[in-house]
């Protein structure tokens, strides 16, 4: 280190016990010149020096405010020193002490809680000094256990319109009240304590911040891959549902056929046998009719499913089959159009997404709406595919959120969002519902 | 009269087979499991009708017929499906089918369809045949215009036409929800339609969309 500093201090009216004090870097000199002239500074000098230089080379919080404390009671030569940090309400946050033993902690218990003198350094505008704490009309005592306590220098930590809290030293090691040159030096560390706090509260802001876009980024990449996952299992599920459709068509479908042509052949087998014929027709009627009704349950839940159609002709088709169904099967009469289909194929995942919302769509209009007639509309324009699900049944309060999450909005949105779209519901009471679903055609 | 079946289940085929075998007049000529053995088998055997399924493991029936049609044109081809979807049977038409018969009933109708297509008849399934006239064709039941549509009427219709919410032709037009809806409910009336679907429908049909098409 080739380089000294010298502090100059001078006070003022006693009245406002203010401190005016410099701080000036020495040119730089040789070690010997340095070593030469700060022996014969006196030893406090040379305690704040090394105490400043100390503290300049901290950046965690914890350890900054540790070392101003034990800075202090060098520089004052104190037996006992803390730092009460304070909240903004004024409420002592933390308290770091020094020169008591982890037992004598213990046997006092809770810290101080910034009543009596603790308190009044904060509320005052510079330091109090004391010789005999006991006597003074604002302490506030000791509590049971602690060590007696009779000199006292309090200085504020802080500065114009920051206060962060207050140095305290006590017990003088000589047993003489703290002298004018204590309570001056140990201002002008609690002076530079303050820039020590400052940086390392930014060292610390610095690092939360940098750990909140790490855990932003983290969150980003766990949805990224949440959204891959999904988008996944939802593949695999389509995927799955049009393989076991497609069985049902096949297989299931196949042996039923084979029943019904046994039906018939059997019959043919009694051909020339009147009474047996008509005997075995009467038989055979009964079974051809429950393994109809089973093809066209097979053929319904193949359907419901995955329709087959959907990969074999279409979105379109598929959803006319839909509409039909829906339209046979109760109150509500759906119509299809489509507008803009150059091709009248589009991609896979974007017919199933379509599909798939439409259907939820469809599903809610049947349980909620009470709709004479319902609208599906889907349009290619500008690169976009827009389709619109329309009913004119009851509707509902649109803000009203209890509804919306069992209408399964989640699920439709989360599809559309696969494809980089969206799903908008909206509706007013007694004027039906409009879903908006609207995906880009990459 | 010479059929031949294509069908990739051979329990189907054999009941198939017997069923029409033991009819007088009918003869079965051959059987194909895929769309590439029924093409063969229509080029060495050009049948009077082949029965096809349309779900074949290397393609679908929908394209052995096209291609049966072309190497044969005088077979007629008779769909023998599980599907009831009207969409497949408007591509088994397409594709020159002259059939589409439903599994349900191969047992009842079968031989009557065959015969039927081999009189140079078209036959569908009773059901489909209900289902094709019915809910795909709107137009059966929309009117014709109740009277002419105003200039900011047709304006609104070509914009419900390009999928615009409510709120958004009152936006473009700077007017509010309520007369859109307005507006909207005067279209309906006047065009005999009760939805946006209905309306694109018939103006489609009715040529208001004309030049019109939004494009990819």
């Amino acid at each position: 280190m080739s380089s000294g500093i010298t502090t100059e201090w001078r006070r003022g009216g006693p009245a406002t016990s203010a401190y005016y004090y410099t701080v000036s870097v020495l040119p730089p000199t040789t070690t010997q010149d340095f070593e030469g002239g700060a022996a014969g500074w006196p030893l406090k000098v040379r305690a704040l020096l090394e105490a400043v230089l100390v503290l300049a080379g901290e950046h965690e919080l914890d350890t900054v405010l540790r070392r101003i404390v034990a800075g202090a009671a060098t520089i004052a030569d104190a037996k006992y020193a803390a730092l009460g940090i304070y909240n903004e309400a004024g409420v002592i946050e933390s308290f770091i002490h020094h020169g008591m033993d982890d037992d004598t902690v213990a046997r006092i218990g809770s810290l101080p809680g910034g009543r009596g003198l603790l308190g009044e350094v904060i509320v005052a505008s510079g330091p109090i000094r004391l010789a005999e704490l006991g006597t003074d009309p604002r302490a506030g005592g000791f509590p049971p256990n602690h060590p007696p306590m009779r000199t006292f220098l309090g200085v504020p930590v802080g500065r114009s319109g920051r206060r962060y809290g207050n140095l305290y030293v006590t017990e003088k090691a000589d047993g003489e009240p703290f002298a004018d040159e204590d309570e001056a030096l140990v201002v002008a560390f609690a002076a530079f304590a303050v820039g020590a706090i400052e940086s390392a509260h930014l060292v610390q802001a610095e690092r939360a911040r940098a750990d909140a876009v790490a855990d932003l980024a983290a969150a980003t990449e766990r949805a990224a891959s949440k959204r891959e996952m999904l988008g996944q299992i939802l593949n695999a599920q389509e995927a799955e549902r049009a393989r076991v459709s497609r069985d049902l068509h096949d297989d299931v479908g196949q042996a039923l056929t084979s029943v019904l042509l046994g039906l018939r052949l059997l019959e043919s087998s009694l051909a020339g046998d009147e009474v047996a014929l008509d005997d075995a027709r009467r038989r055979t009627d009964d079974v051809r009719a429950l393994v109809a009704d089973a093809l066209g349950r097979t053929r319904q839940l193949a359907f419901d499913l995955r329709p087959t159609v959907l990969d074999d002709v279409g979105l379109l088709p598929a959803l006319e089959r839909l509409s039909q169904d829906m339209t046979a099967r109760g109150d509500t009469t759906v119509a299809v159009a489509a507008h803009g289909f150059v091709a009248d194929r589009l991609p896979p995942e974007i017919e199933t997404v379509v599909y798939r919302v439409v259907q939820e769509a469809l599903t809610n209009i049947t349980r909620h709406a009470g709709a004479a007639t319902a609208s599906i509309t889907v349009i290619v324009a500008n690169g976009r595919v827009r389709v619109l699900v329309e009913d004119d049944g009851v509707g509902f309060e649109t803000n009203a959120v209890p509804r919306r999450g069992h209408l399964g909005l989640t699920g439709m949105a989360e599809r559309a969002d696969l494809v980089g779209g969206t799903v908008e519901l909206s509706s007013t009471p007694g004027s039906g519902t409009t879903l908006l679903l609207e995906l880009p055609l990459a | 009269m010479r059929v031949a079946l294509c069908d990739d289940h051979a329990v189907v085929r054999s009941g198939l087979r017997r069923i029409l075998d033991a009819e007088d007049g009918l003869e079965v000529v051959g059987e194909a499991g895929s769309v590439k053995e029924a093409v063969a088998l229509a080029e060495t055997c050009r049948p009077d009708v082949f029965v096809m399924d349309l779900g074949l493991p290397d393609g679908s029936g929908i394209d052995a017929t096209a291609a049966v049609v072309r190497i044969s044109p005088a077979t007629r081809v008779l769909i023998l499906t599980g599907h009831d979807d009207v969409a497949y049977l408007r591509r088994a038409f397409e594709a020159g089918a002259a059939g589409y018969l439903i599994k349900d009933a191969a047992d009842i109708e079968l031989v009557q369809a065959v015969r039927l297509v081999a009189s140079g008849k078209q036959y569908v399934h009773p059901t489909l045949g209900a289902a094709l006239l019915a809910p795909d064709a709107p137009s059966a039941r929309l009117g014709g215009p109740g009277g002419e549509l105003s200039d900011r009427e047709l304006e609104v219709l070509r914009m419900m036409a390009l999928g615009l919410t409510n709120a958004e032709i009152g936006q473009q037009l700077y007017v509010s929800v309520r007369t859109v809806e307005t507006h909207r409910s005067h279209i309906h009336q006047k065009l005999n339609v009760r939805n946006r679907a209905e309306l694109v429908r018939r103006a489609k049909e009715a040529g208001l969309l004309d030049g019109d098409d939004p494009g990819p």
